[in-house]
């Protein structure tokens, strides 16, 4: 599900983020990045899970959003999730500490 | 008959060296069998699998069961890297095969009737027996399909033969050190692999696990294995070998493929390590029996995804280890979800240490505990490297 408002898109996330989910993950990033937005944000607060096929979907996103001059960021995620960003050290490309 | 004088067994090396130039990898058992009839010995060369699990007989049609590693006086002498005389009709020697310190198999050696398997001239002749047909496999596997077959309980998948072809050989020593790898599951990895070279007293070492799953995985740690060997040989540093595959990888695919990994090099007479970690779980370093700690510097964004890159550095002692590894290792989980774990990874490499065997075996034993550990097929690579800074380790790397 995407919100959109006063140029910021939120992405709201749901389910494992795995390589099942890779393609669903860049297509629902691409389409919010349609829009007139200039910041997207990706909500993890209801992703349980991520994996390195997690991590390409989003840097996917990220790079996709980058061509468009679009920035994009990650928020809330899970302690699990969250590690996961910290340790494959992209937790700052999204706007993480 | 007696055991050959020593005479007789040059005599047989002398023969294999000749008539070696001439055999394809399906008659090289024939030709190791026949000399060795000459002066009155039967031998039978066994290849350990892929998966380390099991000796099978080299002989085209052999009819002999395969022998297990864990559970036979070959395994034995296999997992030891020590000859092993048994008793029986005939009485037998096993005596290890490697090349340099690769364990290949293993050569029995059958006594000519009232000799002893166990007699010093014995051993040391089927020493020298073994030591050559360890370097005459390893020349010939590739020139022909004999031998890799004769290695394999099953056929691979695409990806892992593709993989498997770009990687160094499971364990190497000079006289400071040893370097022992495993991956697994061996018939199917994707993305997962190791790296090593050793030049003028400089060890580099890397493990590479690339994202994805199967060939796509495959193909992303091809690349980065490429990149990085074509830069380090062009004589690249540490940090140019990383930017090296970045910019390989961003420049082969638009798709955001990366891989994580560990970047090291190591000085052998100096003790000096540097680290790059892209992304990657943190290399843990073993001193006196315990964990130190986990390398935590040198840290960057995965390969292909480009970001600075700063290269740690620590002194080691004499010692020593440096354990290298994928999270398809510790995040292992076995029918109730426990994971393998790193505490648990940590303890098996210094009992394993402790109880002395080959840097090799200690590196076989975790692999198939990680295997043992998940109830069913494995989801995911999972590779080990450890390398110990020890004149003693090394020594124990050759029968």
């Amino acid at each position: 599900m995407t919100l959109a408002w006063d140029g910021v898109a939120v992405i709201y996330l749901e389910g494992d983020l795995d390589m099942g989910a890779e393609e669903r993950v860049v297509a629902e990033i691409e389409a919010a990045l349609d829009g007139p937005q200039r910041d997207v944000v990706v909500d993890l607060s209801a992703v349980p899970f991520l994996d390195s096929s997690g991590v390409r979907a989003l840097l996917r996103g990220r790079e996709a959003a980058q061509r468009r001059g679009v920035r994009l960021c990650v928020r809330n995620p899970q302690r699990i999730v969250e590690e996961v960003l910290r340790i494959t050290g992209v937790a700052p490309l999204f706007g993480l500490p | 008959m007696t055991i050959p004088p020593p005479e007789a067994w040059h005599g047989v090396l002398a023969e294999l060296i000749d008539v070696g130039h001439f055999v394809a990898p399906s008659e090289l058992a024939a030709i190791v069998e026949d000399a060795s009839a000459r002066v009155g010995l039967g031998v039978t060369i066994h290849l350990v699998d892929q998966e380390q699990e099991r000796l099978r007989a080299l002989t085209p049609g052999a009819a002999t069961d395969p022998l297990p590693v864990q559970a036979s006086v070959a395994g034995r002498a296999f997992m030891t890297l020590t000859p092993v005389p048994s008793a029986g009709d005939p009485p037998r020697l096993w005596m290890p095969i490697v090349n340099g310190t690769e364990r290949i198999g293993v050569l029995e050696v059958r006594t000519p009737p009232g000799a002893d398997p166990a007699a010093a001239a014995m051993i040391s002749g089927a020493r020298l027996l073994a030591g050559l047909i360890g370097h005459m496999i390893t020349s010939k596997t590739s020139y022909g399909d004999a031998i890799a077959r004769t290695r394999r309980s099953r056929p691979m998948t695409p990806a892992a033969e593709m993989l498997w072809q770009l990687l160094p050989p499971l364990t190497f020593a000079t006289g400071q050190f040893v370097l022992a790898a495993v991956l697994e599951p061996c018939y199917e990895v994707g993305g997962d692999a190791f790296d090593y070279t050793v030049d003028d007293g400089l060890a580099r070492f890397a493990v590479y696990d690339g994202v994805g799953k199967g060939m796509s995985a495959a193909l992303t740690t091809a690349v980065a294995l490429g990149a990085s060997r074509a830069a380090r040989r062009a004589g690249a540093g540490l940090a140019e070998v990383a930017e090296a595959v970045d910019g390989a990888l961003k420049g082969q695919f638009t798709d955001a493929r990366f891989a994580t990994a560990v970047l090291a090099e190591f000085d052998l007479r100096a003790g000096h390590l540097r680290y790059i970690g892209a992304g990657h779980p943190l290399p843990v370093l073993l001193r006196r029996g315990k964990a130190v700690r986990a390398l935590a510097g040198g840290r960057r964004t995965p390969l292909g995804v480009p970001g600075p890159t700063p290269v740690a550095e620590e002194r080691l002692e004499p010692g020593d280890r440096i354990l290298l590894y994928t999270d398809g290792i510790t995040e292992a989980r076995d029918s109730d979800g426990v994971l393998f774990g790193l505490e648990r990874l940590v303890d098996l490499v210094e009992r394993h240490a402790a109880a002395s065997l080959p840097v090799a075996e200690t590196a076989r034993r975790i692999s198939h505990a990680v295997r043992d550990h998940q109830g069913g097929p494995p989801a995911d690579d999972a590779t080990l490297l450890l390398l110990e800074w020890s004149a003693e380790a090394a020594s124990r790397s050759v029968p």
